[in-house]
């Protein structure tokens, strides 16, 4: 018997037999005295001191090693779903189909009035919403946390809207039409998708837009209120703070304005053939985007077993650059494929306005998009913005001092924005390490 | 007074929610301020009503995106010290961490809230923090050794988390003259800053030994070794801080006094506060139903799978047992929880062991019992076992913490996860009323004679205004 006869039950236990309660709890050698020690105090029923001691004398003795890696890395479920990609065209079915009947009702100033809100609106309030209300099965908690911010934003949005004047009353519909959509189709798709198509039917039917939009808009908010919850008390299901949903907000809002910032690009008549083209570049964008929002998964996967000196702080050579230049490929293959199918898509409903140089800077839009979303993704929106403002600066002032074509100041407008922000993700890239460490928040 | 919390009050109930209602409402004339520590997401309104002497302080939320409010520093860069996530790398976490640059560098954070985030996204913090926290994870002596592995993923996760220190230790803090620390963990952070700025003592109240539960908890965890090496170290070096800091340490138990002394608190500092609880009318007999109660949280650190193994090997042995068990499942237990409804139906125990959920009158239920069973692996000192004496009904307990000095001469004690030896005691004590009933009175006696309220609080009160003295002094 070894000297270690302690402990305050009748049994007293010997050196082994603490070895064997460490070894069966554990199954490897301890990692210091201490975790011996609570091992052999919790399932030994030794006294503190004893147990101190004890686990101090068999930390000189050999145990297995615990394995390096208790496994792979187990994929998160991505959080961008298939309805977002549905919202995304149900968007740009409405722009083709609803042009005419509310041409009809504003002329073609008033159309081109009502757009310049609906769409930075539109997709300031999507990029606003989308980084405060993540899908990831909590989306309805989420949203009932906000639902008096939300309800009073809109109606205060409206109001506003109406003091303004019928073209911007209804801009603010479409834009809260837009919105809605694309939050209430990921909690009752059907009912939404239905309503949609009534809209549509009401604005072909009735002289006047406006009841139709205020009634589908009433009827989007009646059905996102109708799918939250009763009651949710824990703060857990609190949507991302406004803190970093804000910054995306105003992103959205600066994608929304280099996209606008071309007046030659109009979005008034011919808003049909612009929606056309704007499909392979948001299609892309939306490919892309997914394709990049594993990225999550990827960096640890790239760290997991990297020693700390390990020199991959400052290099391409990560999976997570592999994964953005995936998603670089996915969106030019995309644009490559589909813009020249939507140009003369246009040609064939008879709209001409589309030109070479409006299609190739959409197509580096989606690349501005994605990048963006990258940028947003891992904090660093204020890049992201910086990026987008110079784009927009360059456009303003080239459709302004130089004798462009159509879509010539917006090719220049995206290209110095795509160019910043391929710079800036790039930074970002060589660092996955710092990546993980920036969502410190 | 500033009374620190860490995870508990008023946000939580359980043991030491009670404790800190108890003193609040027992010491009507110290004026308190409530400073509460949570993990974000957890529960918003308070679940306990604070006394008119006591101010509920905005919560404190780690690992939380509601972060303080922006402020505008000027065009200046600001004094950014970089090397702060070294810093704290290598006095928390090193095995022999220095404690006095560990208390520099939460002065700093206090010093300059607004500098962190930068300080924390810097590259070059980054950069000098891995070059700190290579030889720390290197680190082997005697009676410890560096984790089976530990790559960039544990690193990040780590700088994270000094991130969060560095925003517990930046929070401001009203002045007092004493902080009152329920917890050697990160409840200590503001208090060390505190104590270096303004001078204001700290007492210290452990109720489970907090290094202690942070090691068991990663044991029965299965953590990763970069998670585990993370996880205990951490709390042995806060622990160790707050050992090193407090000018009074009152455990609530021998047991936990001895785990401090273990780690180098001085026993001149300790002084053993036992909890207390309100006495009323003697006890009544036993219900004589074979009624088996146990009160207690689903938790892994209760081990109910004991429990429900003993009631299977009682019921086997006593056919008319009954066991009820009253008690929610902890906050990120479901899955023991979940574990424990399946292996109640494995045992096919059906209504002979009833999970009753919560109670909001524990004393109540305990009357119902002709034994209490309790199968904790870590305990202080149990109210539900204190509550139990009071009401005079018989325990039956595994001997952790503080259970065998409570339970010694009025129940049975046994081994952690002894299934036989809980079982004999429980069909002992449903055999023989008479025996249970001479332990419950026995029980009833003691805590009448140890473990009152009044005891309680003039213990905390002699000792509050004794080290409230020392700091003016």
């Amino acid at each position: 018997m070894s000297a270690l006869e302690v402990g305050r039950t009748e049994a007293a236990i010997t050196q082994r037999e603490a070895l064997a309660v460490i070894e069966s709890r554990l199954g490897r050698a301890p990692q210091d005295m201490l975790e011996a020690a609570v091992v052999l105090e919790a399932w030994g029923g030794l006294r503190a001191e004893e147990a101190l001691a004890t686990a101090a004398d068999t930390m000189s003795v050999p145990m297995p090693s615990a394995p390096a890696n208790d496994g792979p890395v187990e994929d998160e479920p991505v959080t961008r779903t298939p309805i977002d990609a549905l919202a995304m065209l149900l968007c740009f079915l409405t722009v083709v189909l609803w042009t005419e009947p509310l041409q009809r009702t504003l002329g073609g100033a008033g159309l081109m009035r009502a757009l310049d809100v609906a769409v930075p609106a539109a997709i300031a309030f999507q990029w606003l919403f989308a980084a405060r209300f993540p899908t990831d099965g909590f989306f309805r908690q989420r949203l009932f946390f906000d639902r008096r911010v939300l309800l009073t934003t809109a109606l205060a949005g409206v109001a506003a809207a109406a003091a303004g004047g019928t073209p911007y009353l209804v801009g603010a519909e479409l834009a809260g039409v837009w919105v809605a959509t694309a939050l209430a189709l990921r909690a009752r798709p059907v009912c939404t998708v239905l309503l949609l198509g009534a809209l549509t039917a009401g604005l072909y039917r009735f002289e006047d837009a406006r009841p139709s939009l205020g009634l589908a808009f009433a009827g989007l908010i009646a059905v996102l209120a109708s799918a939250l919850p009763r009651g949710v008390s824990s703060t857990l299901y609190r949507g991302r703070p406004w803190r970093v949903a804000l910054p995306a907000g105003v992103l959205g809002l600066s994608l929304a304005a280099l996209l606008l910032s071309d007046r030659s690009v109009a979005l008034d008549a011919h808003a049909r053939a612009l929606a056309l083209v704007l499909l392979p570049s948001s299609l892309a964008a939306f490919w892309g985007g997914w394709h990049m929002s594993a990225i999550w998964n990827a960096i640890p996967r790239a760290l997991r077993g990297s020693a700390l000196e390990a020199p991959v702080h400052r290099s391409f050579r990560n999976p997570v650059a592999s994964l953005a230049g995936g998603a670089l490929l996915r969106v030019v293959g995309t644009v490559s494929v589909l813009m020249p199918l939507a140009v003369f898509g246009g040609r064939l409903i008879g709209e001409h306005t589309a030109t070479a140089a409006t299609a190739v800077a959409l197509s580096l839009y989606a690349v501005v998009a994605v990048g963006a979303a990258l940028l947003d993704a891992i904090e660093r929106t204020r890049l992201a913005v910086i990026a987008v403002g110079s784009g927009i600066v360059v456009s303003v002032v080239s459709g302004r001092v130089l004798d462009l074509a159509a879509g010539g100041a917006l090719l220049a407008g995206t290209l110095v924005a795509a160019i910043g922000i391929v710079v800036f993700a790039s930074l970002c890239l060589r660092r996955p390490a710092l990546l993980l460490v920036w969502t410190i928040g | 007074m500033l009374l620190v919390t860490e995870g508990t009050y008023p946000f939580v109930v359980g043991g030491v929610s009670s404790w800190c209602d108890l003193l609040l409402g027992g010491l009507p004339d110290v004026s308190w301020q409530v400073l509460p520590i949570v993990t974000a997401g957890r529960a918003k309104k308070p679940l306990f009503t604070l006394p008119a002497n006591a101010r509920l302080l905005p919560r404190l939320e780690i690992w939380s995106e509601t972060l303080p409010g922006w402020k505008w520093r000027g065009l200046g860069r600001g004094d950014f010290d970089t090397s702060l996530p070294a810093t704290l790398v290598k006095a928390l976490l090193c095995w022999e961490g220095s404690r006095d640059s560990l208390v520099d560098a939460l002065v700093y954070c206090r010093q300059h809230p607004d500098a962190l985030s930068h300080v924390f996204r810097a590259e070059e913090s980054w950069r000098l923090f891995l070059d700190a926290l290579a030889p720390v994870v290197s680190e082997r002596g005697e009676t410890f050794g560096p984790p089976a592995s530990f790559d960039l993923v544990d690193a990040a996760k780590l700088f994270q988390t000094l991130y969060w220190i560095a925003r517990t230790a930046a929070a401001e803090t009203p002045r007092a003259d004493v902080a009152h620390v329920t917890a050697a963990g990160w409840a200590i952070l503001p208090a060390l800053v505190d104590r270096a700025l303004h001078g204001t003592p700290i007492l210290l109240t452990e109720h489970g030994v907090y290094v202690r539960e942070a090691y068991l908890g990663a044991v029965r965890r299965k953590l990763s070794p970069g998670d585990r090496f993370v996880a205990t170290r951490l709390s042995r070096g806060l622990a160790l801080a707050a050992y090193a800091a407090a000018d009074a340490v009152s455990p609530v138990a021998e047991a936990n006094a001895r785990w401090e002394r273990s780690l180098g608190v001085s026993p001149l500092k300790i002084r053993v506060i036992h909890n207390g609880v309100t006495i009323g009318d003697p006890p009544g007999p036993l219900p004589g139903t074979g009624t088996v109660v146990s009160v207690g949280r689903i938790d892994a650190l209760k081990d109910v799978h004991t429990m429900l193994r003993t009631a299977s090997e009682v019921v086997r042995r006593f056919p008319s047992a009954r066991f009820l068990h009253y008690g929610p499942v902890s906050d990120g237990e479901d899955a023991y929880g979940r574990s424990c409804r399946v292996l109640h139906e494995q045992l096919g125990l059906g209504d002979r062991f009833t999970f009753m959920g919560s109670t909001s009158d524990p004393k109540g239920v305990l009357r119902d019992a002709d034994v209490v069973i309790m199968t904790s692996i870590s305990e202080a000192l149990p109210l539900s076992i204190l509550e139990a004496m009071v009401e005079g009904r018989p325990v039956v307990a595994t001997g952790v913490g503080g259970v065998p000095e409570l339970v010694n001469g009025c129940g049975v004690v046994v081994p952690p996860g002894d299934v036989h030896g809980l079982a004999d005691g429980v069909v002992a004590l449903l055999r023989s009323p008479d025996l249970a009933q001479r332990l419950g009175t026995a029980g009833y006696e003691k805590a009448v004679r140890e473990y009152t309220q009044d005891t309680c609080l003039s213990s905390y009160s002699d000792l509050l205004r004794a080290v409230a003295d020392r700091g003016r002094n």
